[in-house]
């Protein structure tokens, strides 16, 4: 019944976060409407947290995003997955201190693979199929100002909440906990 | 190094992220995400129609009463007038192909970062094809359809670096040339032959080359001529008819 529940959750949650997602870039002007508004929340939930409900929500999250999306099913799902995961393996395992630049470091890291990831899958492609719609001068620069924007944002929500959750202070030892 | 528990985990997340792609291409996941997307779709157009009633006045039932623009008007009025002529000079003519518009809420933007997209709300259950262009207002052309799914579509806007259009100038000499897009900021009008007169305000209009895009459809106005002596084209710089980034109702020319 609790995994039905933490299913569920995750689910609205993801829908939520995508339908943000759309109204912010119908409604914020250029270029704040590149912020990747579902990947820099998912990456503050993987902190706040912690990697049980990140991963579930990313895969709700890019399914959804997959939905109202130009490129190939699959290429930004598997993006944003695979961001997540390498983003959780950082702070389990080389950046383990929850400190404000270490969040910003990681949320850049994880942003910058998830549009190379994107950027790769278009390349292949295009080399395959022959279509280079996608690929352009203007793909870099929404990218950076997606990366820099989103990882801003997820920074920002971080020390907010460090005012509210106790255990996001380094000043207490972070442990690890298991995916699953 | 990486727990045995985590690897199983990873495992099992690959693979269910596998499975999820490989029913979609199947096309067995099609009734979920159309019922997703209709269900997003409804809350986005009651979001665009409160928009469009703050700031603009036209709202999808109003669409077909709104009263054209006077730059539309001076490109119909050329362009019937260029039309009267020639069909005054030849024996045989051709009937004029009625078109059928089909309004749709422009209910939001692409989520990536590839350039200029809006997404409508009519789809593939509506008629709607690959490289249909899509008009806002009376006749002003703001992009063409570069996918559809079952109810909604994506439409690249004409300022989008993708974007190519051929067109005409409604001046003396008809000079024929090609709309691109220009980092979402700017229209040019390229390859214009160099011997040919292009002033400050011509209208230019669609010229019908392209299979999909019917003749006459506004697309901007000539802001600045760029004639350099060393290259072998002219170019000039439009201001578009419609503002692109205030985009709530629109048309898709559904064809003949």
């Amino acid at each position: 019944m609790q995994k039905f529940v933490n299913f569920a959750s995750s689910l609205g949650l993801a829908a939520a976060l995508i339908f943000l997602q759309l109204l912010a870039l119908s409604i914020l002007p250029y270029p704040f409407n590149q912020l990747k508004l579902p990947l820099a929340i998912v990456l503050w939930f993987l902190v706040v947290v912690g990697s049980r409900g990140a991963l579930l929500l990313s895969l709700a999250a890019g399914f959804l995003l997959e939905l109202f999306s130009v490129t190939p099913f699959g290429f930004g799902l598997a993006a944003f997955c695979i961001s997540i995961v390498i983003v959780q393996f950082l702070f389990s395992r080389i950046f383990t201190n929850r400190s404000v630049p270490l969040i910003f470091l990681n949320s850049l890291i994880g942003v910058s693979v998830y549009h190379l990831l994107l950027f790769f899958c278009l390349a292949v492609y295009a080399w395959i199929t022959g279509e280079t719609n996608w690929l352009g001068l203007i793909f870099l620069k929404n990218a950076a100002w997606s990366i820099f924007l989103s990882a801003i944002f997820t920074t920002l929500l971080y020390v907010i909440s460090r005012l509210f959750v106790r255990r996001l202070n380094p000043r207490f030892v972070s442990r690890q906990t298991r995916l699953l | 190094m990486v727990k045995f528990s985590d690897k199983i985990t990873y495992f099992y997340f690959s693979l269910l992220l596998v499975a999820i792609v490989a029913l979609h291409w199947f096309g067995w996941l099609a009734p979920i995400e159309n019922g997703v997307r209709r269900l997003f779709t409804g809350a986005l157009i009651k979001v665009s129609v409160s928009r469009a009633k703050g700031t603009q006045p036209l709202l999808i039932n109003e669409a077909a009463s709104s009263t054209p623009s006077r730059a539309e008007l001076s490109a119909k009025i050329k362009l019937l007038t260029s039309e009267n002529d020639e069909l005054r000079h030849e024996l045989n003519f051709k009937k004029k192909t009625a078109v059928i518009l089909l309004p749709a809420n422009v209910i939001g933007r692409e989520g990536s970062a590839f350039g200029q997209v809006i997404i409508i709300n009519r789809g593939k259950s509506d008629g709607l094809e690959l490289k249909q262009p899509v008009i806002a207002g009376e006749g002003i052309l703001i992009g063409t359809i570069i996918k559809t799914e079952s109810d909604i579509a994506y439409v690249l806007l004409l300022n989008d670096n993708q974007s190519k259009v051929a067109a005409t100038v409604l001046n003396r000499d008809k000079s024929v040339g090609v709309v691109e897009g220009g980092y979402g900021i700017s229209l040019r009008l390229t390859l214009i032959p160099r011997n040919e007169t292009i002033a400050v305000g011509d209208e230019i209009v669609t010229s019908g080359l392209d299979e999909a895009t019917p003749r006459g459809l506004l697309i901007g106005i000539v802001a600045e001529v760029e004639n350099e002596a060393y290259k072998p084209f002219q170019q000039a710089v439009l201001t578009p008819a419609i503002d692109l980034n205030k985009l709530t109702v629109v048309s898709a020319v559904a064809g003949e």
